[in-house]
């Protein structure tokens, strides 16, 4: 990438960036003016109602909360909340890191259930083992997570009780954390006794989302497989007599991949969204659980600066996604 | 004579068939709860609680001694309108902005379709529950909730076929023989647009709906005492270890009129728009 590029790139992000900040704000400030009803009640008095507007910051003019939601977003600062009386940077340096490992490991089970049944579809293609992935990946892939997230509740912790169904790790257990991400404070503290009652409580909600979004990626997989493979470039390189293991590492999986990647960069959105609902599926402590409660608790702060910190994460993983295209596309190199 | 074959194969198509019977009975039996279900579906009875099927209640009752069929029977309905309006407003929105920006060029298009790309930068579940805090909870919310959602898919994809359009012959021969740009915009392009945008319009409806029922589930949706597929499962899991069904059946509908959805979106695709049987993503 030449500098110029860099930069025009840089500029392109920071304006989806700012929009992105503006679209939480327009929402969640210009548009609730009902929030002070909802907070001193209907029966509030007059002089609660100006201490709340005071307080939600809605006594100055909209450009200056607009200019002051700005500045704070940008030192991350988002004031504190009404239910704690925490500051929300806090609160959201508990909850963002669970909900990143929870995304990431449903990011997991979902390229390798998906990559696995597509690529298989697609090798034995019109027979029936194609015809049953197909139709498992279909049906996957229209579960509504909240409810393949009960359905693994139900299985997995009432019918055989092997599973956790609540929570990151058992109450009983001590976690101090330094990082936020368990595997890696386990690493860090020397605590393997940690892993696995954290693997044990991760991976029912993160198969609730990898398992039903991984039906979309196995339908692209084979989508992909099947379009490289009718390519005249590979009937060439067969008729020249290189095996199929070769062409697979060499010329199939290479291009195949570029869909593959692009789709499971759209899918962040729906791992993060998936994340959110599966965690309140699974009273899982991450950023979603928080917002719903928020939402419940009209704790405002909480739930624009958590709104806030999600959009930059998906923002943050769709530019590493279109990064990667010309690393694995030298075409898109120029 | 792709498309004979194509039209023939739909019919003939066991699952095809099957989705088609699937939609019929949910949109059927919804029109029709009134006549159809025993009970009020609100109606609370103390003295069969959490009651499994008997003669009197075929599929049991709730917790509040509701009668379970009957609310199956009109659960599907807050699902069925808040996916059919919003998928109808998003699409007349996208496509009007799609349209006016691939039509307009220059400052008017970047504007609009960076604005897409920003709400596109949400994820959508994400952005319903911005909306749904901001309004509150309920039916009319929901819609806003879910249209808003859909609007950036519809309008990135009509702008891009638009642009795809408008460098064909047929324009260009269009604007030969001296046709205004509005009149080729809605005689000659629009008329094109109307498979692809069709095709989306299924796959967004399997998307609005199973999104509107997550939003309701949440508790962020449809509120109580209505009675709807998503709410109830969020009403049934407390009692999984006593009335297994009464979260499990409200959900296998859901999945059924999804799965039965988006296998329709399919056969339309292969049908309607052969080109393009690789692309459009859910963006979650």
């Amino acid at each position: 990438m030449t500098g110029n590029q860099f930069v025009r790139r840089l500029t392109a992000v920071l304006v989806v960036v700012w929009g992105a900040a503006t679209v939480v704000f327009i929402v969640l400030r210009v548009v609730p003016g009902s929030a002070v009803d909802q907070i001193s009640g209907l029966y509030g008095t007059a002089e609660q109602r100006v201490e709340t507007r005071r307080q939600l910051g809605l006594d100055h003019s909209i450009f200056y909360q607009y200019w002051l939601y700005l500045k704070g977003a940008l030192r991350f600062d988002f004031g504190r909340s009404f239910y704690s009386g925490r500051p929300v940077t806090d609160i959201l340096v508990d909850t963002m890191p669970v909900t990143i490992e929870l995304a990431i490991a449903a990011g997991l089970i979902m390229l390798t259930w998906g990559i696995l049944a597509g690529s298989t579809a697609a090798v034995f293609r019109n027979t029936k083992v194609d015809v049953g992935l197909r139709g498992l990946a279909a049906v996957f892939f229209s579960i509504p997570w909240f409810f393949s997230g009960v359905l693994l509740l139900i299985l997995f912790t009432s019918v055989w009780k092997v599973l956790p169904g609540f929570g990151r790790l058992p109450p009983t257990m001590t976690y101090e954390p330094t990082t936020h991400f368990v595997l890696l404070d386990a690493v860090i503290q020397g605590r393997p006794e940690l892993v696995w009652p954290w693997l044990s409580h991760i991976l029912l909600p993160a198969a609730a989302i990898g398992l039903t979004t991984g039906g979309y990626i196995a339908r692209i997989t084979r989508a992909s497989f099947l379009e490289v493979t009718s390519q005249d470039y590979i009937r060439t390189a067969r008729s020249k007599g290189m095996t199929r293991r070769q062409l697979f590492r060499v010329h199939v999986s290479r291009n195949a991949a570029l869909p593959i990647v692009a789709v499971a960069g759209l899918q962040v959105g729906a791992l993060l969204g998936g994340a959110v609902v599966a965690e309140v599926v699974f009273s899982y402590p991450g950023v979603g659980k928080l917002m719903v409660d928020a939402i419940n608790r009209r704790d405002y702060p909480v739930v624009q600066g958590a709104a806030f910190v999600v959009a930059m994460c998906y923002v943050l993983v769709n530019v590493a996604t279109e990064s990667s295209y010309p690393w694995l596309d030298p075409r898109l190199r120029r | 004579m792709g498309s004979l074959r194509g039209r023939s194969r739909i019919l003939r198509q066991p699952v095809s068939l099957a989705s088609f019977a699937v939609i019929l009975v949910i949109l059927l039996s919804s029109l029709f709860a009134g006549f159809l279900a025993p009970y009020n579906p609100a109606a609370q009875s103390a003295d069969v609680l959490l009651a499994p099927g008997s003669p009197g209640h075929l599929l049991g009752t709730d917790n509040l001694g509701r009668d379970q069929l009957s609310r199956l029977l009109y659960g599907s309905r807050p699902l069925l309108v808040v996916s059919a309006f919003s998928v109808a407003i998003a699409v007349i929105i996208g496509l009007i902005v799609g349209l006016v920006a691939a039509y307009a060029r220059g400052v008017a298009e970047t504007v609009l379709m960076r604005t897409m790309d920003v709400l596109l930068s949400f994820p959508l579940v994400l952005l319903g529950i911005m909306i749904v805090a901001a309004l509150g909870a309920g039916q009319r919310n929901l819609i806003l909730a879910v249209t808003f959602a859909l609007i950036p898919i519809v309008a990135r994809l009509v702008h891009s076929l638009t642009l795809r359009e408008a460098s064909r012959e047929y324009v260009t021969a269009a604007r030969a023989v001296g046709m205004t740009p509005r009149r080729i915009m809605f005689r000659e392009i629009v008329p094109n647009l109307i498979g692809p945008v069709v095709v989306q319009a299924t796959s967004l409806f399997a998307l609005a709906a199973g999104f509107a029922s997550a939003l309701s589930y949440l508790g962020l949706g449809i509120a109580p005492p209505a009675s709807d597929w998503g709410l109830m499962v969020k009403e049934g899991q407390p009692f999984v270890g006593v009335a297994l069904d009464l979260a499990v059946v409200p959900g296998v509908c859901i999945t059924l009129l999804l799965t039965a959805v988006t296998f329709i979106g399919d056969d339309l695709r292969d049908f309607l728009d052969p080109d393009r049987r690789l692309e459009g993503g859910f963006g979650g």
